[in-house]
């Protein structure tokens, strides 16, 4: 059983914000510069964390983000709940809820994720130099049998990524571009959803994920996100993921986006293809 | 008086006198895009109407002479977008000197310059082009 504690805190630290005298959320950064809310609650594309920070707060503001995804490929289907404080355009916090439902099988895994994420520097739209953001994901799985069953070692573990975005102004016909690259050390399974580890391998493995956008308008982004994963279990082989998405920020406190994601093989199951949709609520 | 509203009619009293400058001939490209030496006088008085009705920015220019000020903004413009006028104004560093420009107080400029560009009309591409020149001058205005 999973607690509500997590929801909780976020609740608890989304009053206290809104609540202090002295940080109001504001909504400052242009319009799509906080990115939209990765599938582990990170401010990035639909499955890449970028190194933007989520929401529109930008120096000594603050801001706060809430998230809906579902995913739903052949055989099964990835529900997201999460939210995200952030401060300064630089300190970015983050919970996210999965739920991953089995749907041909029977039954669901889950797992939570706590976000940290830190600008290190850069500025996304103005410096020469790419924005750059280390993070942290820690990760906890709501049930181990099913992970452990197939031979995941440990039912917690911590991802490790560094971030690297920059805006291209009047990049490719007028348009400005995203280009995002990210390295993640990790030793999750399936994003970790199937445990972390292996009983062969536990080690840390570093895995290349890179996102690509056109803005079509300042509010549309067209975009292309790779993510490679790691594939330790033996019982079945793991893919690296990719989607196509298009992302519309219909104003600073609401952002929706539609994505078109190849899965891979997940647990056996081959050619995991189908619809990723995204809604987000900002302050 | 509220000091936005010396600001207010500062920029409305400026309004009254578009049209008295010469533009300056040029050949191009950008600075054409943004319709020239009028266009930019447009851009600006709408940009000045934005920061003048914002509260978040506005006191930075309590002490800003705002007919000098608009006059230096649009041949700043002008050179930027690659027309032939002379700039009269310091460095961007030394304009900005002491000031404390914040990064919240930079985008909160790029979002009313952009809201006026597309006030006029600007397409995107040209939006995009002027904002390309101008991003890379974040580190001479912020933070000084």
């Amino acid at each position: 059983m999973q607690s509500i504690r997590p929801v909780v805190v976020l609740i608890s630290m989304l009053m206290g914000m809104i609540l202090s005298p002295h940080s109001n959320a504001q909504t400052t950064k242009i319009i799509a510069t906080g990115g939209a809310t990765q599938i582990e609650g990170a401010g990035g594309g639909g499955i890449v964390p970028w190194a933007v920070v989520n929401g529109y707060g930008s120096s000594d503001e603050w801001a706060a983000t809430a998230v809906a995804t579902s995913v739903a490929v052949d055989d099964f289907t990835l529900r997201v709940l999460g939210a995200s404080v952030s401060y300064d355009n630089r300190l970015e916090l983050s919970f996210a809820r999965q739920t991953f439902d089995l749907d041909t099988l029977g039954g669901s895994l889950g797992q939570d994720v706590w976000g940290i994420k830190y600008k290190l520097v850069g500025e996304l739209l103005y410096t020469s130099i790419p924005q750059i953001s280390v993070g942290l994901q820690y990760k906890k799985v709501a049930d181990f049998g099913l992970p452990s069953a197939v031979g995941a070692a440990n039912d917690a573990g911590l991802d490790i990524y560094i971030a690297s975005s920059k805006v291209f102004f009047d990049a490719i016909a007028g348009r400005n571009i995203l280009l995002n690259g990210t390295l993640r050390a990790t030793e999750a399974n399936q994003i970790g959803l199937l445990g972390f580890g292996s009983t062969h391998s536990s080690d840390y493995q570093v895995m290349l994920e890179g996102s690509v956008a056109v803005l079509l308008r300042d509010d549309i982004a067209l975009g292309y996100e790779y993510r490679q994963k790691p594939n330790q279990l033996d019982f079945a082989k793991e893919d690296d993921w990719q989607d196509i998405f298009l992302a519309w920020f219909v104003n600073k406190h609401l952002s929706v986006t539609a994505a078109y994601t190849d899965l891979g093989g997940i647990a056996g199951f081959a050619h995991q293809n189908g619809w990723y949709l995204s809604v987000e609520g900002a302050l | 008086m509220k000091k936005e509203y010396v600001f207010l009619l500062n920029v409305i009293l400026l309004l009254t006198c578009i049209g008295c400058a010469t533009p300056p001939a040029s050949t191009n490209l950008l600075y054409q895009r943004l319709g020239g030496y009028h266009g930019l006088e447009l851009i600006t008085n709408d940009f000045l109407l934005l920061i003048s009705r914002d509260k978040r920015i506005v006191d930075h220019f309590n002490e800003t002479d705002i007919s000098i000020f608009r006059q230096r903004l649009i041949e700043h413009l002008c050179v930027v977008a690659g027309g032939e006028c002379d700039y009269q104004g310091e460095s961007m560093l030394n304009a900005h000197q002491g000031l404390n420009i914040t990064q919240a107080d930079f985008d909160v400029l790029v979002g009313h310059l952009i809201t006026a560009m597309k006030q006029n009309d600007i397409p995107m591409a040209t939006r995009n082009a002027l904002l390309a020149r101008l991003a890379p001058m974040y580190g001479d205005i912020t933070y000084q």
